[in-house]
């Protein structure tokens, strides 16, 4: 019986918010940017980005619509929740709940009506089918894996970090022999990420490290308070009249997230794992520079399935 | 139903509500940067793309008051000097095809 009310409730959400999205008569946001990128030859597959770049181009190809475009953002939306789904049920937490939170979770809006967030869709999906794998315990499972992993750089060259990710993943399912690879991971995140910290910057155009830290540190937490509590989220927020106080208050909580993250992993590893998850998708954001983007909620949305899973944990109460 | 029992369903009809809720705002330009302005009041660049979409519509009165307001406060010193450069220059494109499309009575960009 709860199985069926769960089923019914998922498909009312999905119904409600098809009817909400579809109801548009033009493309929105950077959706002009990106019809005048992928209007001429046939883009490269194996690149970043190059599977999200050839889905549009071939969408266009064929009488693309707004519509369209949002079709095809909420069936991979789908099939993301649907890994999150299966990945929460693998460590012993509802696959439904996870899925119904992470299809509904309205942060996630921005990312099916754009066509900005095909590439975060693709990314996502690469990332879940890599850590769905990785809790079958079968050496067949690295093909899948390195497959996820792969598709989820074709789709956004930011599922870079779909690879520490997985290492958590198998610090969790498999244990503490799994500490040393994925602490050096991170360092080596870490140091790309300052390696290349200048990547997005534009001539001309500097910013200091530490006033980006602080910058995206306020974004990305505001971000993240809408995830978890959804009011007040805008398509187009406004970072730079944050005040010191609220942006030096969230470099000190973004750092809580780890530190609580870490000192829990041996009572609630969930919990633990969930806090990882969302601290090595922000990393990159915190360290490499792209003044010319701020920080839209459509680049969170790797990190909302962690947010599903600890919801589905605080509602089970339990641990792995 | 217990309280804890009730909490999973909860989530996600709160979720859902503020999903459908948000989704409204992305019908089409207008209603996004629409949204937009009234979230973020104090930024420039939601003011210059609803005065776009207010061109489009025809709406001349009002993106030139979307364009005054944008103008405006991306002389705020905490704007950083790159982005006011930027917004400046939008701005100024922008009026020029404002007066094109108001004196011709026709959109051109």
């Amino acid at each position: 019986m709860t199985q069926g009310l769960w089923f019914a409730l998922v498909v009312s959400a999905i119904v409600c918010l098809t009817g909400a999205l579809f109801r548009t008569t033009q493309g929105t946001y950077e959706d002009t940017t990106y019809v005048a990128a992928y209007q001429g030859a046939r883009p490269p597959i194996l690149a970043f980005r190059g599977v999200s770049a050839w889905s549009l181009w071939y969408q266009m190809q064929h009488d693309l619509t707004p519509r369209a475009v949002r079709v095809w953002n909420l069936r991979l939306a789908m099939i993301a929740s649907a890994l999150a789904g299966a990945f929460a049920a693998r460590l012993g937490l509802s696959g439904w709940l996870t899925a119904a939170l992470l299809v509904t979770q309205p942060l996630a809006v921005e990312t099916l009506a754009s066509m900005a967030g095909r590439g975060e869709l693709i990314a996502a999906i690469g990332v879940l089918l890599a850590c769905v794998a990785v809790t079958w315990r079968s050496r067949w499972a690295i093909v899948p894996i390195a497959a996820g992993l792969v598709l989820a750089l074709l789709g956004k060259e930011s599922a870079i970090v779909g690879g520490v990710l997985v290492l958590l993943t198998c610090r969790l399912v498999y244990g503490p022999r799994w500490t040393a690879p994925l602490l050096a991971a991170i360092a080596g995140l870490v140091w790309a990420c300052i390696w290349r910290r200048a990547a997005g910057e534009w001539p001309g155009v500097h910013v200091s490290s530490g006033a980006w830290l602080l910058t995206q540190a306020g974004a990305a937490f505001r971000l993240l308070v809408w995830a978890i509590v959804p009011i007040g989220q805008t398509m187009d927020a406004d970072n730079d009249h944050l005040s010191r106080l609220w942006q030096a208050a969230a470099v000190v909580n973004l750092a809580a997230v780890v530190i609580v993250g870490a000192a829990l992993w041996r009572t609630r590893p969930i919990v633990a794992f969930v806090c990882g998850w969302i601290a090595i998708v922000l990393l990159p954001r915190l360290i490499v520079h792209t003044p010319g983007s701020e920080f839209p909620a459509h680049q969170l949305y790797l990190a909302l399935p962690a947010i599903a899973i600890g919801w589905s944990a605080i509602c089970q109460e339990s641990s792995v | 139903m217990s309280t804890r029992r009730l909490l999973p369903f909860v989530l996600v009809a709160v979720q859902a509500a503020a999903a459908v809720s948000y989704a409204a705002a992305w019908q089409d330009e207008l209603t996004v940067w629409t949204h937009a302005v009234r979230h973020a009041p104090a930024k420039p660049r939601p003011w210059i793309n609803l005065a776009i979409a207010q061109l489009e519509r025809r709406e001349f009165g009002a993106a030139q008051a979307s364009l005054d307001r944008a103008e405006q406060l991306a002389r705020d010193p905490r704007v950083p000097a790159w982005a006011r450069a930027q917004t400046i220059e939008a701005v100024r494109r922008d009026r020029l095809v404002l007066a094109r499309a108001a004196g011709d009575g026709a959109l051109t960009r």
